[in-house]
């Protein structure tokens, strides 16, 4: 098997693993009430997943493989998709946090909990985009 | 202006008779980066494009060229 065909393989296990971590961090928001979050247990568990989802974006993430793999795995065109998930990162933050803003204006969220609601949102958005587009781009 | 990059990849690769995956290695790519740049999703750097154009044994204005309307 030559690295072109690791480099495949390994960037379609990537996407996926992408997608799964954006999955952890939706059913997170969802299942953690507010007032659980204050717990050691429960903040460990989401600063744990929030480290891992961000490091699956980074050029880091792929330590293991032969360096030769590595470098296809993060060539130019990786680097295209990891700006573009980056750029609708940006906007889901603007976004969440304006929608947050409107809806909160009575309610008096926790600021952890708004902090964790717009981490999720932008950190999920870099997620899925990032996966489309290397998914796509292997079609 | 808008301006998009036309390409002839995919028919100096077939000249050769190269797979993707083929020409990906030559030039040190992943086969995703060749496939989008045949595709004309991705507008490869100078140094890639002049990497292919000589796996590809061409110009590199052959194969790129823009394609601009007003």
């Amino acid at each position: 098997m030559s690295n072109v065909q690791r480099a495949d393989a390994k960037g379609i296990q990537r996407a996926i693993i992408c997608y799964m971590m954006a999955g952890v961090l939706l059913l997170q928001a969802i299942v953690i009430r507010p007032d659980q979050i204050g717990s050691l247990g429960r903040s460990s568990m989401w600063v744990a997943t929030i480290l891992m989802a961000g490091l699956c974006l980074t050029p880091f993430a792929g330590w293991a493989v032969p360096r030769g793999v590595r470098r296809l795995l993060n060539d130019e065109g990786t680097r295209q998709h990891r700006m573009i998930a980056m750029t609708a990162a940006f906007w889901a933050t603007l976004l969440s946090a304006s929608v947050i803003t409107l809806l909160n204006a009575g309610a008096n969220l926790p600021v952890m909990q708004i902090v964790r609601l717009i981490v999720t949102a932008s950190l999920g958005a870099a997620l899925v985009t990032f996966a489309t587009l290397e998914l796509r781009a292997g079609r | 202006m808008n301006e998009t990059l036309l390409n002839t990849l995919k028919d100096e690769r077939e000249r050769l008779g190269l797979t993707q995956a083929a020409l990906a290695e030559r030039v040190g790519v992943s086969r995703k980066t060749i496939n989008t740049v045949e595709n004309g999703v991705f507008v490869p750097s100078t140094i890639l494009a002049l990497k292919l154009a000589a796996v590809l044994e061409r110009p590199v204005e052959a194969l790129f060229r823009i394609s601009g309307s007003r």
